[in-house]
Protein backbone atom coordinates (compact mmCIF):
# COMPACT_ATOMS: atom_id res chain seq x y z
CA UNK A 1 0.00 0.00 0.00
CA UNK A 2 1.69 3.36 -1.13
CA UNK A 3 1.40 6.87 2.03
CA UNK A 4 -1.81 8.73 0.97
CA UNK A 5 -1.55 11.15 3.90
CA UNK A 6 0.89 12.11 6.00
CA UNK A 7 1.04 14.83 8.99
CA UNK A 8 4.50 15.49 10.36
CA UNK A 9 4.81 17.35 14.22
CA UNK A 10 1.27 19.26 13.60
CA UNK A 11 0.15 21.42 15.75
CA UNK A 12 -2.73 23.62 16.45
CA UNK A 13 -3.50 25.89 20.05
CA UNK A 14 -6.39 27.99 20.14
CA UNK A 15 -6.40 30.98 22.63
CA UNK A 16 -5.33 30.99 25.48
CA UNK A 17 -3.94 27.22 26.50
CA UNK A 18 -6.15 25.20 24.44
CA UNK A 19 -4.05 22.89 22.43
CA UNK A 20 -6.87 20.84 19.62
CA UNK A 21 -3.63 19.12 18.15
CA UNK A 22 -0.40 18.82 20.00
CA UNK A 23 2.36 18.10 17.87
CA UNK A 24 0.62 15.03 15.66
CA UNK A 25 2.34 13.09 13.46
CA UNK A 26 0.56 10.09 11.16
CA UNK A 27 0.47 7.83 8.12
CA UNK A 28 -2.19 6.66 6.43
CA UNK A 29 -2.18 3.91 3.96
CA UNK A 30 -4.34 4.20 0.73
CA UNK A 31 -7.87 2.44 1.25
CA UNK A 32 -7.66 2.43 4.99
CA UNK A 33 -10.90 2.73 7.15
CA UNK A 34 -8.93 5.07 9.92
CA UNK A 35 -11.48 6.17 13.04
CA UNK A 36 -10.14 9.02 14.79
CA UNK A 37 -12.04 8.58 18.00
CA UNK A 38 -11.96 10.60 21.33
CA UNK A 39 -14.35 12.39 23.61
CA UNK A 40 -16.22 15.20 22.81
CA UNK A 41 -13.89 18.48 22.96
CA UNK A 42 -10.60 16.44 22.25
CA UNK A 43 -9.44 18.18 18.82
CA UNK A 44 -10.40 15.73 16.79
CA UNK A 45 -12.53 17.84 14.62
CA UNK A 46 -9.41 20.27 14.12
CA UNK A 47 -7.36 17.55 13.29
CA UNK A 48 -9.80 16.40 10.69
CA UNK A 49 -9.95 20.54 9.13
CA UNK A 50 -6.24 20.42 9.09
CA UNK A 51 -6.24 17.10 6.96
CA UNK A 52 -8.77 18.65 4.90
CA UNK A 53 -6.55 22.61 4.34
CA UNK A 54 -9.92 24.13 6.10
CA UNK A 55 -7.58 24.89 8.74
CA UNK A 56 -4.25 25.71 8.85
CA UNK A 57 -1.74 24.35 11.32
CA UNK A 58 0.22 26.33 13.61
CA UNK A 59 3.22 24.04 13.31
CA UNK A 60 4.29 21.06 10.97
CA UNK A 61 3.81 19.41 7.88
CA UNK A 62 0.66 17.78 5.58
CA UNK A 63 1.86 15.84 2.29
CA UNK A 64 -0.71 14.35 0.60
CA UNK A 65 0.76 11.94 -2.42
CA UNK A 66 4.26 13.31 -0.90
CA UNK A 67 3.73 16.14 -1.84
CA UNK A 68 3.16 19.23 0.41
CA UNK A 69 0.40 21.69 -0.89
CA UNK A 70 0.92 25.11 -0.59
CA UNK A 71 -1.63 27.62 0.08
CA UNK A 72 -5.35 27.87 -0.44
CA UNK A 73 -5.73 27.40 -4.22
CA UNK A 74 -3.58 24.40 -3.88
CA UNK A 75 -5.99 22.98 -1.05
CA UNK A 76 -9.31 24.07 -2.86
CA UNK A 77 -8.05 21.92 -6.03
CA UNK A 78 -7.25 18.78 -4.03
CA UNK A 79 -10.25 19.22 -1.64
CA UNK A 80 -12.69 19.03 -4.93
CA UNK A 81 -10.57 16.52 -6.87
CA UNK A 82 -9.22 13.91 -4.43
CA UNK A 83 -11.18 14.39 -0.97
CA UNK A 84 -14.97 13.85 -0.18
CA UNK A 85 -16.31 15.86 3.05
CA UNK A 86 -19.18 14.60 5.56
CA UNK A 87 -20.28 16.68 8.14
CA UNK A 88 -22.19 15.64 11.27
CA UNK A 89 -24.95 18.21 10.06
CA UNK A 90 -25.09 17.54 6.98
CA UNK A 91 -24.37 21.09 5.45
CA UNK A 92 -26.33 20.69 2.17
CA UNK A 93 -27.37 24.40 0.66
CA UNK A 94 -30.87 24.80 1.40
CA UNK A 95 -31.98 26.67 -1.68
CA UNK A 96 -30.91 23.88 -3.85
CA UNK A 97 -32.43 20.45 -4.59
CA UNK A 98 -30.78 17.52 -3.24
CA UNK A 99 -29.63 16.97 -6.87
CA UNK A 100 -28.25 20.25 -7.55
CA UNK A 101 -26.18 20.02 -4.08
CA UNK A 102 -24.56 17.06 -5.43
CA UNK A 103 -23.96 18.95 -8.97
CA UNK A 104 -22.58 22.25 -7.57
CA UNK A 105 -19.56 20.16 -6.65
CA UNK A 106 -19.00 19.23 -9.85
CA UNK A 107 -18.19 22.67 -11.04
CA UNK A 108 -14.71 22.83 -12.82
CA UNK A 109 -14.29 19.24 -13.08
CA UNK A 110 -17.13 17.51 -14.83
CA UNK A 111 -17.94 19.66 -18.15
CA UNK A 112 -21.17 20.38 -19.17
CA UNK A 113 -24.49 20.72 -16.74
CA UNK A 114 -26.24 17.12 -18.71
CA UNK A 115 -23.07 15.02 -17.94
CA UNK A 116 -23.05 16.76 -14.12
CA UNK A 117 -26.78 15.85 -13.98
CA UNK A 118 -25.91 12.74 -14.79
CA UNK A 119 -23.37 11.76 -12.60
CA UNK A 120 -25.49 13.52 -9.31
CA UNK A 121 -28.38 11.13 -10.18
CA UNK A 122 -25.90 8.16 -10.50
CA UNK A 123 -24.70 8.96 -7.48
CA UNK A 124 -28.58 9.43 -6.08
CA UNK A 125 -29.28 5.72 -7.27
CA UNK A 126 -26.02 4.65 -5.71
CA UNK A 127 -27.35 6.03 -2.27
CA UNK A 128 -31.18 5.00 -2.62
CA UNK A 129 -32.58 8.44 -3.32
CA UNK A 130 -33.15 9.13 -6.89
CA UNK A 131 -36.63 9.69 -6.26
CA UNK A 132 -36.20 12.65 -3.61
CA UNK A 133 -33.73 13.90 -6.54
CA UNK A 134 -35.99 17.23 -6.79
CA UNK A 135 -36.33 17.66 -2.87
CA UNK A 136 -34.98 20.17 -1.09
CA UNK A 137 -33.16 19.52 2.22
CA UNK A 138 -36.02 20.86 4.61
CA UNK A 139 -38.00 17.89 2.88
CA UNK A 140 -35.52 15.37 3.69
CA UNK A 141 -34.98 13.18 6.76
CA UNK A 142 -31.68 13.57 8.55
CA UNK A 143 -30.75 9.90 7.08
CA UNK A 144 -31.51 11.38 3.81
CA UNK A 145 -29.66 14.34 3.90
CA UNK A 146 -26.52 11.94 4.90
CA UNK A 147 -26.92 10.37 2.16
CA UNK A 148 -26.87 13.12 -0.32
CA UNK A 149 -23.97 14.72 1.97
CA UNK A 150 -22.48 11.15 0.97
CA UNK A 151 -23.46 11.21 -2.69
CA UNK A 152 -21.96 14.76 -3.11
CA UNK A 153 -18.75 13.82 -1.34
CA UNK A 154 -18.49 10.75 -4.11
CA UNK A 155 -19.21 13.49 -6.73
CA UNK A 156 -15.87 13.84 -8.05
CA UNK A 157 -14.62 10.26 -7.66
CA UNK A 158 -12.11 11.18 -4.13
CA UNK A 159 -9.58 9.38 -3.17
CA UNK A 160 -10.17 10.11 0.50
CA UNK A 161 -13.36 10.61 2.30
CA UNK A 162 -13.54 12.73 5.65
CA UNK A 163 -16.10 12.53 7.81
CA UNK A 164 -16.94 14.04 10.53
CA UNK A 165 -18.99 12.42 13.53
CA UNK A 166 -21.50 11.27 10.31
CA UNK A 167 -23.97 9.82 12.12
CA UNK A 168 -23.83 12.24 15.58
CA UNK A 169 -27.48 13.74 14.00
CA UNK A 170 -29.12 10.42 13.28
CA UNK A 171 -31.02 7.66 15.14
CA UNK A 172 -29.40 4.29 15.97
CA UNK A 173 -30.93 2.50 12.85
CA UNK A 174 -30.04 5.69 10.43
CA UNK A 175 -26.58 5.27 12.02
CA UNK A 176 -26.07 2.09 10.93
CA UNK A 177 -27.59 2.43 7.38
CA UNK A 178 -25.11 5.30 6.94
CA UNK A 179 -22.62 3.31 8.53
CA UNK A 180 -23.01 0.72 5.75
CA UNK A 181 -23.44 2.70 2.74
CA UNK A 182 -19.63 4.39 3.91
CA UNK A 183 -17.73 0.54 5.29
CA UNK A 184 -19.53 0.03 1.44
CA UNK A 185 -18.36 2.42 -0.74
CA UNK A 186 -15.14 2.27 1.28
CA UNK A 187 -14.70 -1.71 0.03
CA UNK A 188 -15.98 -1.28 -3.07
CA UNK A 189 -13.94 1.39 -4.56
CA UNK A 190 -11.34 1.53 -2.70
CA UNK A 191 -11.60 4.58 -1.10
CA UNK A 192 -9.74 5.71 2.18
CA UNK A 193 -11.94 6.92 4.94
CA UNK A 194 -10.93 8.71 7.67
CA UNK A 195 -13.99 8.99 10.04
CA UNK A 196 -13.78 11.20 13.25
CA UNK A 197 -16.51 9.92 16.07
CA UNK A 198 -16.81 9.73 19.30
CA UNK A 199 -19.04 6.72 19.74
CA UNK A 200 -17.42 2.94 19.93
CA UNK A 201 -19.35 1.64 17.83
CA UNK A 202 -17.96 3.41 14.67
CA UNK A 203 -14.81 3.15 15.51
CA UNK A 204 -14.72 -0.62 15.70
CA UNK A 205 -15.76 -1.09 12.31
CA UNK A 206 -12.67 0.65 11.40
CA UNK A 207 -9.23 -1.29 9.91
CA UNK A 208 -7.13 0.99 12.60
CA UNK A 209 -8.36 2.94 15.66
CA UNK A 210 -6.46 6.06 16.39
CA UNK A 211 -7.19 6.91 20.35
CA UNK A 212 -7.34 10.74 20.58
CA UNK A 213 -7.37 12.91 23.63
CA UNK A 214 -6.67 16.30 24.34
CA UNK A 215 -4.71 17.20 21.05
CA UNK A 216 -2.61 13.49 21.17
CA UNK A 217 -2.81 10.42 19.64
CA UNK A 218 -2.10 8.44 22.77
CA UNK A 219 -3.05 4.85 20.87
CA UNK A 220 -3.09 3.57 17.24
CA UNK A 221 -4.44 0.01 17.12
CA UNK A 222 -5.94 -2.34 13.79
CA UNK A 223 -9.37 -2.77 14.23
CA UNK A 224 -11.42 -5.17 11.62
CA UNK A 225 -9.59 -6.01 8.48
CA UNK B 1 -27.56 22.99 -13.01
CA UNK B 2 -25.86 25.81 -14.72
CA UNK B 3 -23.31 27.59 -12.75
CA UNK B 4 -24.91 30.65 -14.34
CA UNK B 5 -28.51 29.80 -12.40
CA UNK B 6 -26.86 29.89 -8.85
CA UNK B 7 -26.90 33.92 -8.79
CA UNK B 8 -30.56 33.73 -10.07
CA UNK B 9 -31.09 31.17 -7.20
CA UNK B 10 -29.38 33.31 -4.67
CA UNK B 11 -31.80 36.03 -4.90
CA UNK B 12 -34.19 34.69 -5.50
CA UNK B 13 -34.41 33.43 -2.33
CA UNK B 14 -34.96 37.05 -0.78
CA UNK B 15 -37.18 38.50 -3.40
CA UNK B 16 -38.26 41.17 -1.40
CA UNK B 17 -34.70 42.49 -0.81
CA UNK B 18 -34.10 41.96 -4.74
CA UNK B 19 -37.59 43.49 -5.49
CA UNK B 20 -36.40 46.56 -4.16
CA UNK B 21 -32.72 47.13 -4.50
CA UNK B 22 -33.82 46.37 -8.43
CA UNK B 23 -36.18 49.42 -7.71
CA UNK B 24 -33.71 51.75 -6.47
CA UNK B 25 -31.13 50.75 -9.51
CA UNK B 26 -33.96 51.66 -11.61
CA UNK B 27 -34.98 54.81 -9.84
CA UNK B 28 -30.83 55.70 -10.25
CA UNK B 29 -30.83 54.73 -14.14
CA UNK B 30 -34.54 56.58 -14.68
CA UNK B 31 -32.71 59.49 -13.32
CA UNK B 32 -29.71 59.23 -15.32
CA UNK B 33 -31.33 58.28 -18.48
CA UNK B 34 -34.05 61.25 -17.90
CA UNK B 35 -31.73 64.24 -16.56
CA UNK B 36 -28.62 62.90 -19.45
CA UNK B 37 -31.59 62.51 -21.60
CA UNK B 38 -32.59 65.78 -20.94
CA UNK B 39 -29.51 67.65 -21.40
CA UNK B 40 -28.89 66.60 -25.14
CA UNK B 41 -31.89 67.23 -25.88
CA UNK B 42 -31.49 70.70 -25.00
CA UNK B 43 -27.89 70.50 -26.19
CA UNK B 44 -29.46 69.51 -29.43
CA UNK B 45 -32.56 71.47 -30.13
CA UNK B 46 -30.12 75.09 -29.27
CA UNK B 47 -27.83 73.34 -32.48
CA UNK B 48 -31.38 72.57 -34.27
CA UNK B 49 -32.75 75.92 -34.06
CA UNK B 50 -29.42 77.68 -35.28
CA UNK B 51 -28.56 75.57 -38.12
CA UNK B 52 -32.40 75.57 -39.30
CA UNK B 53 -32.88 79.63 -39.16
CA UNK B 54 -29.14 79.53 -41.28
CA UNK B 55 -26.81 80.63 -39.08
CA UNK B 56 -23.32 79.81 -39.57
CA UNK B 57 -21.56 82.23 -36.71
CA UNK B 58 -23.18 83.35 -33.26
CA UNK B 59 -22.10 86.30 -31.56
CA UNK B 60 -22.70 87.45 -28.09
CA UNK B 61 -20.59 88.99 -25.26
CA UNK B 62 -17.98 87.78 -23.98
CA UNK B 63 -18.39 86.65 -20.09
CA UNK B 64 -22.12 86.10 -20.73
CA UNK B 65 -23.55 83.01 -19.25
CA UNK B 66 -27.19 83.97 -19.83
CA UNK B 67 -28.25 85.63 -23.33
CA UNK B 68 -30.98 86.88 -21.28
CA UNK B 69 -28.60 89.62 -19.81
CA UNK B 70 -27.07 90.64 -22.73
CA UNK B 71 -26.69 93.90 -23.67
CA UNK B 72 -25.14 95.11 -27.14
CA UNK B 73 -24.57 97.78 -29.34
CA UNK B 74 -26.93 97.30 -32.61
CA UNK B 75 -24.78 99.17 -34.83
CA UNK B 76 -21.94 96.56 -34.20
CA UNK B 77 -23.54 94.82 -36.96
CA UNK B 78 -22.74 96.76 -40.33
CA UNK B 79 -18.74 96.31 -38.89
CA UNK B 80 -19.47 92.78 -38.15
CA UNK B 81 -20.73 92.72 -42.22
CA UNK B 82 -18.16 94.63 -43.23
CA UNK B 83 -15.68 92.12 -42.61
CA UNK B 84 -14.86 90.06 -45.84
CA UNK B 85 -16.64 86.91 -45.94
CA UNK B 86 -19.05 87.31 -43.94
CA UNK B 87 -22.71 87.74 -45.98
CA UNK B 88 -25.64 88.77 -43.97
CA UNK B 89 -25.68 89.62 -40.43
CA UNK B 90 -28.83 89.79 -38.52
CA UNK B 91 -29.43 91.28 -34.61
CA UNK B 92 -31.33 89.54 -32.45
CA UNK B 93 -32.78 90.55 -28.78
CA UNK B 94 -34.01 87.78 -26.61
CA UNK B 95 -36.27 88.46 -23.14
CA UNK B 96 -38.39 86.97 -20.99
CA UNK B 97 -41.67 88.79 -20.26
CA UNK B 98 -44.54 88.63 -18.56
CA UNK B 99 -48.26 88.90 -20.32
CA UNK B 100 -50.91 90.84 -18.78
CA UNK B 101 -52.51 87.88 -18.46
CA UNK B 102 -49.92 86.25 -15.74
CA UNK B 103 -48.09 84.20 -18.04
CA UNK B 104 -44.47 84.35 -18.34
CA UNK B 105 -42.69 83.37 -21.93
CA UNK B 106 -39.80 84.05 -23.96
CA UNK B 107 -39.53 86.24 -26.57
CA UNK B 108 -37.36 87.61 -29.22
CA UNK B 109 -37.32 90.18 -31.34
CA UNK B 110 -35.59 90.37 -35.48
CA UNK B 111 -35.20 93.06 -37.86
CA UNK B 112 -38.28 93.39 -40.03
CA UNK B 113 -35.69 92.25 -43.37
CA UNK B 114 -33.63 89.85 -41.65
CA UNK B 115 -33.07 86.53 -43.48
CA UNK B 116 -33.93 84.49 -40.09
CA UNK B 117 -37.36 85.35 -41.02
CA UNK B 118 -37.09 82.69 -43.57
CA UNK B 119 -36.51 79.64 -41.72
CA UNK B 120 -39.97 80.39 -40.34
CA UNK B 121 -42.72 77.75 -41.47
CA UNK B 122 -46.08 79.02 -41.11
CA UNK B 123 -48.74 77.36 -40.29
CA UNK B 124 -50.93 79.88 -40.06
CA UNK B 125 -50.68 83.37 -41.21
CA UNK B 126 -48.46 85.65 -42.59
CA UNK B 127 -45.14 87.13 -41.16
CA UNK B 128 -45.42 90.61 -40.35
CA UNK B 129 -44.65 93.08 -42.56
CA UNK B 130 -44.34 97.02 -41.04
CA UNK B 131 -44.04 97.83 -37.59
CA UNK B 132 -47.08 99.97 -37.45
CA UNK B 133 -49.41 96.97 -36.94
CA UNK B 134 -47.62 95.68 -33.76
CA UNK B 135 -47.92 92.07 -35.54
CA UNK B 136 -46.43 89.24 -34.15
CA UNK B 137 -45.89 85.26 -34.84
CA UNK B 138 -46.55 82.68 -32.34
CA UNK B 139 -44.63 79.63 -31.98
CA UNK B 140 -47.32 76.74 -31.58
CA UNK B 141 -47.06 75.32 -28.43
CA UNK B 142 -47.26 78.68 -27.03
CA UNK B 143 -50.27 79.44 -28.85
CA UNK B 144 -51.78 76.28 -27.51
CA UNK B 145 -51.11 76.56 -24.14
CA UNK B 146 -52.44 80.37 -24.40
CA UNK B 147 -55.28 79.34 -26.49
CA UNK B 148 -54.09 82.41 -28.91
CA UNK B 149 -54.74 81.90 -33.13
CA UNK B 150 -54.22 84.18 -36.09
CA UNK B 151 -55.84 88.15 -35.31
CA UNK B 152 -55.71 87.35 -31.26
CA UNK B 153 -55.24 90.27 -29.22
CA UNK B 154 -53.23 90.68 -26.79
CA UNK B 155 -50.95 92.73 -24.38
CA UNK B 156 -48.26 93.44 -22.64
CA UNK B 157 -47.23 96.25 -20.68
CA UNK B 158 -50.33 97.84 -21.54
CA UNK B 159 -49.53 97.81 -25.31
CA UNK B 160 -51.43 96.09 -27.82
CA UNK B 161 -50.45 93.22 -30.55
CA UNK B 162 -51.74 91.15 -33.04
CA UNK B 163 -50.80 87.62 -33.71
CA UNK B 164 -50.62 87.35 -37.53
CA UNK B 165 -49.28 83.53 -37.96
CA UNK B 166 -48.59 80.81 -35.88
CA UNK B 167 -44.78 78.93 -36.67
CA UNK B 168 -44.92 75.22 -37.63
CA UNK B 169 -43.98 72.61 -35.63
CA UNK B 170 -40.09 72.95 -35.42
CA UNK B 171 -36.99 73.50 -32.51
CA UNK B 172 -38.13 73.88 -29.52
CA UNK B 173 -37.55 77.77 -28.75
CA UNK B 174 -39.30 78.48 -32.00
CA UNK B 175 -42.28 76.68 -30.36
CA UNK B 176 -42.34 78.67 -27.54
CA UNK B 177 -41.82 81.89 -28.44
CA UNK B 178 -43.40 84.76 -29.66
CA UNK B 179 -41.04 86.65 -32.10
CA UNK B 180 -41.58 90.53 -32.79
CA UNK B 181 -39.99 92.76 -35.45
CA UNK B 182 -36.90 93.88 -32.91
CA UNK B 183 -37.65 97.73 -33.21
CA UNK B 184 -41.15 96.58 -31.08
CA UNK B 185 -39.40 94.58 -28.44
CA UNK B 186 -36.27 96.83 -28.25
CA UNK B 187 -38.91 99.47 -27.24
CA UNK B 188 -41.11 97.06 -24.92
CA UNK B 189 -38.04 96.32 -23.02
CA UNK B 190 -36.88 99.77 -23.09
CA UNK B 191 -33.74 98.39 -24.56
CA UNK B 192 -33.62 101.02 -27.34
CA UNK B 193 -30.68 99.81 -30.14
CA UNK B 194 -29.58 97.10 -28.10
CA UNK B 195 -29.68 93.55 -28.94
CA UNK B 196 -28.61 90.17 -27.56
CA UNK B 197 -27.05 88.57 -29.98
CA UNK B 198 -25.47 88.74 -33.95
CA UNK B 199 -26.22 85.83 -36.38
CA UNK B 200 -24.17 85.99 -39.34
CA UNK B 201 -24.02 84.35 -42.34
CA UNK B 202 -20.87 83.44 -44.45
CA UNK B 203 -19.57 82.74 -48.02
CA UNK B 204 -17.96 79.71 -47.47
CA UNK B 205 -19.94 77.66 -45.36
CA UNK B 206 -18.12 74.12 -46.56
CA UNK B 207 -14.61 75.45 -45.86
CA UNK B 208 -13.80 74.74 -42.78
CA UNK B 209 -10.22 76.43 -43.37
CA UNK B 210 -12.45 79.76 -44.37
CA UNK B 211 -14.97 79.56 -41.54
CA UNK B 212 -11.44 79.10 -38.78
CA UNK B 213 -10.03 82.48 -41.07
CA UNK B 214 -13.87 84.61 -40.67
CA UNK B 215 -14.13 83.50 -37.15
CA UNK B 216 -10.17 84.63 -36.25
CA UNK B 217 -10.60 87.85 -38.22
CA UNK B 218 -14.08 88.66 -35.95
CA UNK B 219 -12.74 87.52 -33.05
CA UNK B 220 -9.51 90.27 -33.74
CA UNK B 221 -11.67 92.64 -34.88
CA UNK B 222 -14.70 92.45 -32.28
CA UNK B 223 -12.54 91.29 -28.98
CA UNK B 224 -15.52 91.96 -26.57
CA UNK B 225 -17.44 89.00 -28.53
CA UNK B 226 -17.11 85.54 -28.96
CA UNK B 227 -17.92 84.12 -31.86
CA UNK B 228 -19.07 80.37 -32.34
CA UNK B 229 -19.71 78.43 -35.23
CA UNK B 230 -23.19 78.12 -35.58
CA UNK B 231 -23.53 74.04 -34.96
CA UNK B 232 -21.08 74.52 -31.94
CA UNK B 233 -22.96 76.82 -30.13
CA UNK B 234 -24.87 74.56 -27.64
CA UNK B 235 -21.31 73.30 -26.77
CA UNK B 236 -19.98 76.46 -25.73
CA UNK B 237 -23.81 77.71 -24.30
CA UNK B 238 -22.91 78.44 -20.55
CA UNK B 239 -26.48 77.88 -19.69
CA UNK B 240 -26.35 74.37 -21.17
CA UNK B 241 -22.72 73.50 -19.23
CA UNK B 242 -24.39 74.28 -16.50
CA UNK B 243 -27.19 72.04 -16.90
CA UNK B 244 -25.43 69.64 -18.26
CA UNK B 245 -23.12 70.05 -15.40
CA UNK B 246 -26.10 69.67 -13.10
CA UNK B 247 -27.51 66.67 -15.04
CA UNK B 248 -24.02 64.98 -14.62
CA UNK B 249 -23.84 65.50 -10.67
CA UNK B 250 -27.31 64.63 -9.92
CA UNK B 251 -27.46 61.62 -11.97
CA UNK B 252 -23.69 60.47 -10.66
CA UNK B 253 -25.39 60.98 -6.87
CA UNK B 254 -28.11 58.68 -8.10
CA UNK B 255 -26.10 56.05 -9.28
CA UNK B 256 -24.20 56.01 -6.20
CA UNK B 257 -27.19 55.49 -3.78
CA UNK B 258 -27.78 52.45 -6.53
CA UNK B 259 -24.13 51.28 -5.72
CA UNK B 260 -24.63 51.64 -2.07
CA UNK B 261 -27.79 49.80 -2.81
CA UNK B 262 -25.90 46.98 -4.07
CA UNK B 263 -23.39 46.56 -1.68
CA UNK B 264 -25.71 46.64 1.10
CA UNK B 265 -27.92 43.87 -0.72
CA UNK B 266 -24.93 41.80 -1.49
CA UNK B 267 -23.06 42.35 1.80
CA UNK B 268 -26.68 41.29 3.84
CA UNK B 269 -26.64 38.19 1.79
CA UNK B 270 -22.78 37.28 1.98
CA UNK B 271 -22.86 37.69 5.63
CA UNK B 272 -26.60 35.25 5.76
CA UNK B 273 -24.70 33.20 3.66
CA UNK B 274 -21.65 32.68 5.90
CA UNK B 275 -22.21 29.28 6.66
CA UNK B 276 -22.80 28.19 3.00
CA UNK B 277 -19.83 30.08 1.88
CA UNK B 278 -17.63 27.81 4.42
CA UNK B 279 -19.45 24.68 2.85
CA UNK B 280 -18.70 25.79 -0.61
CA UNK B 281 -15.03 26.31 0.58
CA UNK B 282 -14.64 22.96 2.24
CA UNK B 283 -16.13 21.03 -0.73
CA UNK B 284 -13.65 22.46 -2.94
CA UNK B 285 -14.85 25.51 -4.38
CA UNK B 286 -11.81 27.47 -6.16
CA UNK B 287 -12.03 31.17 -4.16
CA UNK B 288 -12.56 32.46 -8.12
CA UNK B 289 -15.71 30.52 -8.51
CA UNK B 290 -17.13 31.97 -4.93
CA UNK B 291 -15.71 34.79 -6.51
CA UNK B 292 -17.66 35.75 -9.74
CA UNK B 293 -20.89 34.35 -7.87
CA UNK B 294 -21.01 37.11 -5.81
CA UNK B 295 -19.71 39.39 -8.93
CA UNK B 296 -22.74 37.81 -11.07
CA UNK B 297 -25.17 38.28 -8.29
CA UNK B 298 -24.01 42.22 -8.40
CA UNK B 299 -24.40 42.24 -12.12
CA UNK B 300 -27.55 40.52 -12.15
CA UNK B 301 -29.07 42.82 -10.01
CA UNK B 302 -27.66 45.97 -11.58
CA UNK B 303 -28.72 44.06 -15.22
CA UNK B 304 -32.24 43.99 -13.90
CA UNK B 305 -32.05 47.28 -12.70
CA UNK B 306 -30.86 48.52 -15.63
CA UNK B 307 -33.25 47.64 -18.40
CA UNK B 308 -36.39 48.30 -15.80
CA UNK B 309 -34.54 51.71 -15.26
CA UNK B 310 -33.95 52.65 -18.84
CA UNK B 311 -37.62 51.85 -20.16
CA UNK B 312 -38.76 53.85 -17.31
CA UNK B 313 -36.52 56.39 -18.43
CA UNK B 314 -37.43 56.69 -21.83
CA UNK B 315 -40.92 56.38 -20.84
CA UNK B 316 -40.74 58.74 -18.01
CA UNK B 317 -39.31 62.20 -19.67
CA UNK B 318 -41.45 61.40 -23.51
CA UNK B 319 -44.54 61.41 -20.79
CA UNK B 320 -43.50 64.51 -19.20
CA UNK B 321 -42.58 65.74 -22.48
CA UNK B 322 -46.01 65.97 -23.35
CA UNK B 323 -47.47 68.09 -20.35
CA UNK B 324 -48.69 71.77 -22.03
CA UNK B 325 -46.82 73.19 -18.81
CA UNK B 326 -43.16 71.78 -19.59
CA UNK B 327 -44.50 71.28 -23.93
CA UNK B 328 -41.26 72.21 -25.99
CA UNK B 329 -39.39 73.52 -23.20
CA UNK B 330 -37.93 70.02 -22.29
CA UNK B 331 -36.52 67.97 -25.05
CA UNK B 332 -35.84 64.74 -24.59
CA UNK B 333 -33.26 63.23 -26.66
CA UNK B 334 -32.31 59.34 -25.50
CA UNK B 335 -30.25 57.83 -28.68
CA UNK B 336 -28.03 54.82 -29.00
CA UNK B 337 -24.77 55.86 -27.33
CA UNK B 338 -26.85 57.37 -24.31
CA UNK B 339 -28.29 53.88 -24.25
CA UNK B 340 -24.31 52.40 -24.48
CA UNK B 341 -23.51 54.41 -21.94
CA UNK B 342 -26.17 53.32 -19.27
CA UNK B 343 -25.58 49.53 -20.18
CA UNK B 344 -21.97 50.34 -19.40
CA UNK B 345 -22.19 52.18 -16.67
CA UNK B 346 -25.05 49.76 -15.34
CA UNK B 347 -22.41 46.97 -16.19
CA UNK B 348 -19.91 48.77 -13.52
CA UNK B 349 -22.20 49.49 -10.85
CA UNK B 350 -23.17 45.98 -10.73
CA UNK B 351 -19.27 45.15 -11.09
CA UNK B 352 -17.88 47.60 -8.20
CA UNK B 353 -20.90 47.15 -5.96
CA UNK B 354 -20.14 43.42 -5.74
CA UNK B 355 -16.46 43.25 -5.73
CA UNK B 356 -16.45 44.14 -1.58
CA UNK B 357 -18.89 41.87 -0.94
CA UNK B 358 -17.50 39.10 -2.98
CA UNK B 359 -13.96 39.99 -1.57
CA UNK B 360 -15.60 39.91 1.62
CA UNK B 361 -16.82 36.21 1.18
CA UNK B 362 -13.68 35.06 -0.30
CA UNK B 363 -11.62 35.60 2.73
CA UNK B 364 -13.71 34.03 5.36
CA UNK B 365 -12.06 31.20 6.90
CA UNK B 366 -14.39 28.32 6.14
CA UNK B 367 -14.07 26.47 9.41
CA UNK B 368 -15.47 29.53 10.96
CA UNK B 369 -17.68 30.21 8.38
CA UNK B 370 -18.82 26.37 8.92
CA UNK B 371 -19.62 26.79 12.68
CA UNK B 372 -21.41 30.56 11.77
CA UNK B 373 -25.01 30.35 13.28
Amino acid sequence: MTELLKLSGVSKHYEPHIKAVDNVSLSIQEGEFVAIHGPSGSGKTTLLNIMAGIERPDRGEIFLDGVEPKGIQDWSRIRSRHMGFVFQAFNLLPTLTALENIEIRMYGIVKGSSERERRALDLLQKVGLEHRADHKPSELSGGECQRIAIARALANRPKLILADEPTGNLDSKTSDKILELLTTLHRSRQITLIVVTHEKEIASRASRVLSYVDGKIISDTKGNP
Amino acid sequence: MYFLELPFKNLSRRPFRAFFTIVGISAAVGSFIGFIGLARGMQGACREILVERGTHIFAYPKGIVDLLGSSLDARLAHEIASVEGVTQVSEELISLMELDTGQIIFVTGWPLQSYLWKGVRLEKGRLPHHLDECAVVLGKNIATALGYDVGTEFAIRGKNFTVVGICKLGPMARNNTIIFPIKLLQELTNRGNKVSAFNIQIESLHDPSAIRRIIGELSKRFPELCFVEGRSVSDNNKMLQIFRAMAWATSVVALFIGLAMIINTLLMSVLERTKEIGILKAIGWHPLRILSMILLEGVLLAACGGIVGTLLGIVGIHWLAQFPQVRGFIYPLVDGGLIMEVVLATFALGLIGSIYPALRAVSLNAAEAIRYK
